[in-house]
């Protein structure tokens, strides 16, 4: 809540607005009636025709004023609202991009979304619309009291003292309405990844007939979602029902008592009369707490989720210095664990600038592992990462990042145009770059016989592209960063045979300017590399040369022979 | 191509508010009774509220006044006693509400997740998962509020309208004429307020749905966002797209609030005719102040009635989008009379098949392709990236129909099998290989619910899936997230998973890309058991994969290049014996 108290702050221009016109409206309607008593008194019973049309025209205006305070405060505090969401949004945005990877192994993307989009929102009316509705409420309620008082003190202690009741039920309930609503947040979480899976699945859902079964598991989340939904409307029924009740006793009661003062003659009845014209305007803001405490329960719930991803600190601390100096990464006796398996064990390696480090070994043996340490998306239990002589965790996450293009394994494509899908990162690259990149890519060729060439949308993932096709559009990306370290993670795997020898030989052409991680299961990809180490099971088992390897007649050389053949085998050695 | 990118709006459709409006009304039907009950409730607690100043005018000004103690006691009395049946009603109309409302959307959103599950793949592969997502989570909420508006707001304002106005016009014609006189402004300038509004309350829409599925992707792609370095840049299209939402949402009110002007001008208007006609006849005090108390009775449903039109154009907007889905008409349509095919040889043919993207017609994917594969044949299709090989897959698996063209299996046409049958029949690892959130065992089963633990392990131990999956901390009980499992592992899972299902036809697209050498000997293995005796489909760039396929077809172009044996095509010198000498060339 603090964190929003913030966002409204920026936005006080609105805010005096919004009260400026509350206020004004208040003054309008005390003046009203000053209008029908003149007409009343001075036209009807004295007879002054002549002032009829003034008051009848100025009683218009003010009806008109009224109209304009009411929708200048109306329109200002919704705008105050949608603007801290904004706020709160685009924060909480950009927070959650700095996050590491165990937070968003813990967080689905559909859960995020959530967060984003409907928890910010819910906090936002608050602050808007809500807020300064149930501050007129408070305003109007103090007025009333305190007149209430000066006519009648016996008369409001009866209201002050049924207050705290009303004040418990309201308690009672938010209390409620908060875990309710957490329920429903998470609820909502929940089924928007259950159907944010059969979305994303939907080839393998209706490749294996699970039409049904996806729709039994959406129906499970939908089914409580609405079971969520009818109890938290249920508890702020009686809730609602309950605080009308002691509103309306409020009035009766404390017509009983100053009745019973006007009967002992301790009271005029007109003072009587007149108490309880305020006691009434006391009665109905307290119809409306039911569902202000309700907008206000919601937004708790929310304000808790939001401030619990604020509160997280990334795991990973940031350095400072923002700019690497060298390109020589060194790994030194890196190990890591993670819940307690070993992933990693003893990694040590020196790849030099403009040198190349291919790295093999079987599926799940760590290799991506040692590329995600190398970029920091985690860092290892033991053991360091040098870039540049300095430990990789002095830099910042910009300048550190900034010094690798990574093809990753796993194709991840925007829904964007295929030019901004190249560009990311560095909109303002020129298109030139872009192009260069994606002719060495070999990915031009495509691009352009795509109905509108670089400015054709690409699907989410890049839907609508082949594998390999997806592949060299990963590959053109990490090119056009020019960064000084190239990791190809397995980034050939989906490459027809002759477009990844045409991408290996423009990847050739580069090094000596740049280093490179290769990371492949292709003799072919790695035989050039200047040191090839070869992973199992978290540990080094073999590194050298091509030559020196195929010498040692270990697992590089099974690997060779099992992709080409034992004659090819002896006879490059 | 994709319709439609994270950051674009979604096209708007033509609407008719009035279609969606009836349309939401007709899911009340089933529930007659409860919206009658929950109306008579309403009706009898405004009757009691309508006593309340009764009986404090008879307190003060009767019971007060002639000092009855026991009369004042009385009244009050019946006062606590009416209030606590005025919450008693209110209980009950809350809860019948509370379950038809959501009852409602249960019903929608499971009636449009279902459909949604009818639709084609060309649906999903066009549009970003979180603007789906927008629809069947959050605009279907709007439902609701509709609903609720409509039976609470709208059916007993109206009743107390007609009750208010008959009552003023018995009470006093001209008076209650010259109020009248007020109200075409009202109704003209809510008109006017409302379709003005309209437009912006289905860009807010759409705008929202940006933020959706923005986040979505960004949170998707997170590890590519973050190693490119493109947090600012992304943080700075959704500072505008989010921006786009306020302003959308700002357009919208800053027409909407203008109601509270149209509403206190009508009211203004219907005072001064009112005090106007009252001093040109000469009416008495008495008489004109009687009837300013049924005036705000009277503005009370009508302002009402005004707010509830005014939301009515963002819960439109909101319910029009949940049945656009619900309208999609899917485009593979199972046969009218289904075949239904216990068990297939597995015999396939396709004759002259062409295909095209439904909305690049003139771009031919794939054209005038034909072939036959019998029996237990295993088939390779082999091509550059993009030739069509995935296609033709698609077509085979029925994910796509062709645009001309027939394609058989057993002798019967595709289109006419019934598609649980043909799915079942057919088992395709597509190149995703896509997990579910669960436990390794959980998506080992997919495919088949009732696996025994023995069929689960053999078949892990046939992929050679067993070790790695034993290696983990759980077995077979751990959850399958991006980080415990690596890309070569969860093809080896997604193999595993389409053997446990058992097909007699079998597709493979480019599932062992990912699995390294050492590995995939051994998955080979697997695949030569998933292979035997079945009618197998095998797209890979390893031309080790591919050596043993009964036939090989190449496909460049949309079309059968080449088709034949490992040893044929070489002898034959072609593209095939091309692509085999640039692998093996060193």
């Amino acid at each position: 809540m603090k964190r929003f108290m913030v966002y409204a702050a920026r936005h006080k221009g609105l805010y005096l607005i919004a009260f400026l016109m509350l206020f004004g409206g208040i003054a309008l309607d005390a003046v009203i009636p000053s209008f029908v008593r003149k007409l009343v008194d001075d036209v009807m019973i004295g007879q002054k025709t002549g002032e009829l049309m003034t008051l009848l025209l100025s009683m218009l205006g003010c009806f008109v004023l009224r109209g304009v305070t009411d929708y200048l405060q109306e329109f200002s505090s919704d705008k105050v609202g949608w603007k801290v969401a904004e706020d709160a949004r685009v924060d909480l945005f950009e927070h959650i991009e700095g996050e590491d990877q165990t937070f968003f192994r813990e967080n689905t993307p559909g859960e995020l979304m959530s967060r984003v989009k409907r928890d910010t929102e819910s906090v936002g009316t608050t602050f808007g619309f809500i807020g300064i509705f149930m501050i007129q409420i408070i305003i109007h309620v103090i007025v009333m009291l305190a007149c209430l008082a000066r006519l009648s003190l016996p008369m409001a202690l009866v209201c002050i003292v049924l207050m705290p009741f009303i004040a418990v039920l309201g308690y009672k309930g938010e209390k409620k309405g908060d875990a309710l609503y957490g329920d429903i947040s998470e609820e909502t979480a929940t089924m928007n990844k259950t159907a944010g899976e059969a979305i994303s699945g939907i080839r393998t859902v209706k490749a294996f007939n699970k039409e049904e079964h996806e729709k039994k598991r959406f129906e499970k989340r939908n089914k409580h979602f609405f079971d969520l939904s009818v109890r938290l409307e249920w508890m702020f029924g009686n809730c609602d029902a309950g605080v009308s009740f002691l509103g309306r006793a409020m009035l009766f009661l404390s017509i009983l008592a100053g009745g019973l003062l006007v009967i002992s003659k301790k009271m005029s009845l007109g003072t009587l009369a007149s108490s309880v014209e305020y006691v009434n305007n006391l009665v109905w803001p307290m119809m409306e707490i039911g569902w202000i405490l309700n907008e206000i329960s919601s937004a708790m719930a929310s304000s808790k989720k939001i401030d619990n991803i604020f509160k997280r600190k990334s795991r990973l601390t940031e350095g400072t210095i923002d700019s690497v100096a060298d390109d020589e990464l060194v790994f030194s006796h890196v190990g890591l664990n993670l819940e307690d398996t070993m992933i990693l064990d003893d990694i040590s390696f020196t790849v030099s600038s403009g040198k190349t480090l291919g790295i093999m070994g079987a599926t799940g043996s760590g290799k991506s592992t040692i590329t995600n340490l190398a970029l920091r998306f985690l860092d290892p239990t033991s053991g360091t990462i040098l870039l540049g002589g300095r430990p990789s965790t002095d830099y910042t996450f910009h300048a550190l990042r900034s010094a690798f293009s990574i093809v990753t394994q796993d194709i991840f494509l925007f829904s964007d145009t295929a030019m901004n899908n190249i560009k990311i990162g560095n909109p303002d690259m020129s298109d030139q770059i872009a192009m260069h990149a994606a002719a060495s890519a070999k990915a031009d060729g495509f691009i352009t016989h795509l109905e509108e060439g670089y400015s054709t949308v690409i699907g989410e993932k890049g839907v609508g592209l082949s594998g390999g096709q997806k592949q060299r559009l990963c590959i053109a990306r990490a090119l056009a960063k020019n960064a000084p370290i190239l990791i190809l993670d397995d980034s050939t795997s989906a490459l027809d045979m002759e477009t990844e020898r045409e991408i290996q030989h423009e990847l050739h052409a580069l090094e000596h300017k740049q280093s490179t991680i290769i990371v492949a299961h292709r003799i072919s990809a790695v035989r050039r590399a200047d040191e090839i180490i070869y992973l199992d099971r978290g540990r080094i088992v073999e590194r050298g040369t091509h030559q020196s390897l195929m010498a040692m007649h270990g697992r590089y050389y099974e690997t060779f022979v099992a992709q080409y053949s034992k004659e090819d085998a002896d006879g490059s050695k | 191509m994709a319709v439609n990118s994270a950051s674009a709006d979604e096209a708007r459709t033509k609407t008719q508010k009035r279609a969606t409006v009836i349309r939401v009304l007709g899911y009340m039907k089933q529930y007659k009774w409860q919206v009658i009950l929950v109306i008579t409730l309403m009706i009898a607690a405004s009757a009691i509220s309508v006593v309340f100043p009764l009986l404090i005018e008879n307190a003060v000004d009767v019971q007060v006044a002639s000092e009855n103690k026991k009369g004042l006691i009385t009244v009050v009395c019946i006062g606590l006693g009416l209030a606590l049946l005025w919450s008693a009603f209110y209980i009950i109309r809350v809860r019948i509400m509370a379950s038809i409302s959501n009852s409602v959307v249960l019903q929608v959103r499971s009636e449009a997740f279902a459909h949604l599950q009818k639709l084609s793949l060309h649906y999903f592969d066009s549009r970003p998962t979180g603007k789906i997502l927008a629809r069947i989570i959050g605009d279907i909420t709007s439902l609701k509020d509709m609903l609720r508006q409509l039976v609470t707001t709208l059916i007993p304002n109206i009743f107390f309208f007609i009750a208010i106005t008959v009552v003023m016009f018995i009470k006093n014609p001209v008076f209650a004429g010259a109020v009248f006189v007020a109200l075409p402004v009202m109704a003209g300038g809510s008109f006017i307020v409302f379709r003005m509004a309209f437009r912006f309350w289905q860009e807010f829409r759409q705008k929202q749905s940006n933020v959706n599925a923005f986040a979505h992707e960004t949170f998707s792609g997170i590890r590519v966002v973050q190693s490119f370095c493109a947090e600012k840049q992304m943080k700075n299209s959704f500072a505008q797209i989010a921006s786009q939402v306020t302003k959308s949402f700002t357009s919208a009110v800053i027409r909407v609030d203008f109601i509270d002007v149209v509403i206190h001008a009508s009211q203004g208007i219907g005072y001064f005719l009112l005090y106007l006609m009252a001093v040109r006849t000469n009416a008495t005090v008495g008489a004109l102040l009687a009837f300013t108390t049924y005036i705000s009775l009277f503005w009370q449903p009508i302002r009402q009635l005004a707010n509830m039109y005014n939301q009515l154009g963002n819960q439109i907007a909101g319910a029009e989008r949940v049945f656009e889905i619900l309208d999609t008409e899917p485009t593979l349509l199972e046969s009218e009379h289904p075949v239904s095919m216990p068990s297939v040889r597995g015999d396939v043919q396709f004759s002259h098949v062409s295909f095209a993207y439904p909305d690049e017609p003139q771009t031919m994917v794939l054209n005038d392709v034909s072939f036959k594969a019998s029996e237990g044949e295993t088939i390779a299709l082999v091509g550059p990236t993009g030739a069509g090989k995935t296609t033709i897959i698609n077509l085979l698996a029925r994910f796509y129909d062709p645009v001309s063209g027939t394609i058989m299996i057993d002798g019967t046409p595709l289109s006419s099998i019934a598609i649980p049958d043909l799915r079942r029949h057919i088992g395709v690892m597509t190149q995703d290989s896509y997990l579910f959130s669960g436990t390794i065992r959980d998506n080992l089963c997919y495919g088949k619910l009732d696996a025994t633990d023995d069929e689960i392990k053999s078949a892990c131990k046939a992929i050679g899936a067993d070790s790695f999956i034993l290696a983990t901390p759980k077995g077979y009980d751990t959850e399958v997230t991006d980080q415990t499992l690596s890309q070569g592992q969860r093809q080896l899972l997604a193999l595993a998973r389409t053997l446990l299902a058992n097909p007699s036809i079998l597709i493979l697209d480019e599932a062992t890309s990912a699995i390294d050498t050492a590995t995939e000997l051994l998955v080979q293995n697997g695949i030569r058991l998933l292979t035997s005796g079945r009618t197998s489909f095998v797209v890979a760039h390893r031309l080790s994969t591919i050596r043993n396929a009964s036939r090989i077809l190449v496909i460049d172009h949309g079309s059968i290049q080449e088709s034949g044996t490992h040893s044929e095509l070489l002898a034959q010198g072609g593209q095939y014996a091309a692509l085999y000498k640039a692998q093996f060339g060193i």
